[in-house]
């Protein structure tokens, strides 16, 4: 069965001006995509998956195009990792990054929840470091020691495994 | 099947006609994906180097983190049911949408239960977006699209009943330009339900304007 859409010039001329070229977007798709991303990380994961990426890139002095240049992945998978967590890291991408940014794969993966087992001293530190950090330009001194005592942990966990 | 139809064209003030597909394929949903993902990623790149930081990149995560391919393909596997609609202009789409009509039943008032079209996925080309865009392309994207899931509605005897969730940017293009009624408490995965009822598909139509 077909549909019959609209030809009323002064109707859509209408609509065109409320629709203003904003965004329109829906979707429980994404939803999904969104909820699937995050069931297994470790406490605090995704935000301290985003936080710990971006200090470690700061600490280096790159910017996020030159660190998903150096890790040779996706701009776009760079900058939602950094910035909220929630897409979904491939393996590839994690270990890309952990090279380029001299971090521990391992705990990389187990950050972003594509390891399954869980550390507890990980956890707490995650939580802890994620409450902490904050998005601001140049690193401060408590900044610098959150990093390097969450990258302590994070190497500590992988070592463990 | 497929149609012309009017949208707008912001350069030139004025109507072009498009293409509006009303069974788009996995094939063509992945042909629109390759054309929209280099162009969200240079508005990514493009911000980034303004040093621009949330709301605006966030926003631009989210549009650029569906996937649309994957999603139709299973969508379509799972149900008869599943209906994927697209409008093309120019040998580009320019917007896709995919309806369910046996998963979800309306919510409002005396129509409460009953069936409705449920809007699974609803975007319109990242060139068509301010927000992404510094000069949008084509006009009423987002309006055509709803309003053919409101002449499904009608077509399928379900009296113009549309529901959806919709993405927090998204919210007062659906609530006060297509006049549908957020419903508490029926969030999913922290995005707000918006239902249009009878009465507002037919306002929202132009009819009861």
């Amino acid at each position: 069965m077909t549909i019959q859409l609209s030809n009323d010039r002064a109707w859509l001329e209408r609509m065109a001006k409320e629709e203003d070229y904003g965004f329109v977007s829906a979707g429980g798709l994404f939803a999904e995509a969104l909820s699937q991303a995050q069931p297994h990380a470790a406490g605090g994961g995704p935000r301290a998956l985003g936080r710990l990426i971006e200090l470690a890139r700061r600490q280096k002095g790159l910017s996020v195009p030159e660190l998903a240049k150096r890790a040779d992945i996706d701009l776009a998978d760079a900058v939602a990792l950094e910035m909220s967590g929630t897409s979904e890291p491939q393996p590839r991408t994690l270990y890309g990054l952990a090279k380029a940014l001299s971090l521990p794969p391992g705990g990389l993966m187990e950050l972003a929840g594509l390891v399954q087992r869980r550390d507890d001293k990980l956890t707490a530190a995650a939580v802890r470091f994620a409450a902490k950090a904050e998005p601001m330009a140049k690193l401060s001194p408590e900044e610098r020691d959150a990093l390097e005592e969450f990258v302590r942990v994070l190497a500590e966990s992988s070592d463990r495994k | 099947m497929s149609q012309d139809i009017l949208i707008w064209e912001r350069s030139g003030e004025t109507f072009v006609t498009a293409r509006f597909h009303e069974n788009v394929t996995a094939e063509q949903i992945a042909r629109a994906e390759l054309q929209w993902k280099p162009h969200r990623i240079a508005a990514i790149e493009k911000l980034i180097s303004k040093g621009l930081m949330p709301p605006e990149a966030r926003r631009l995560i989210q549009h650029s983190h569906w996937d649309w391919v994957a999603k139709a393909v299973a969508l379509r596997e799972r149900t008869l049911d599943t209906r994927c609609f697209g409008i093309e202009l120019a040998d580009e789409w320019q917007g896709l949408m995919i309806v369910e009509l046996a998963a979800h039943v309306a919510e409002l008032g005396e129509d409460r239960g009953k069936p409705l079209v449920y809007i699974e996925f609803l975007e319109s080309a990242p060139w068509n977006l301010r927000d992404i865009c510094e000069s949008p392309r084509f006009g009423l994207i987002g309006m055509r699209l709803v309003e053919a899931a409101v002449k499904l509605s009608i077509v399928e005897g379900f009296h113009g009943r549309v529901g959806l969730h919709a993405l927090p940017q998204a919210e007062p293009f659906y609530e006060k330009r297509c006049l549908m009624k957020h419903v508490e408490g029926a969030v999913k995965h922290g995005m707000k339900y918006y239902e249009m009822s009878r009465e507002n598909a037919v306002k929202f139509l132009g009819e009861g304007r």
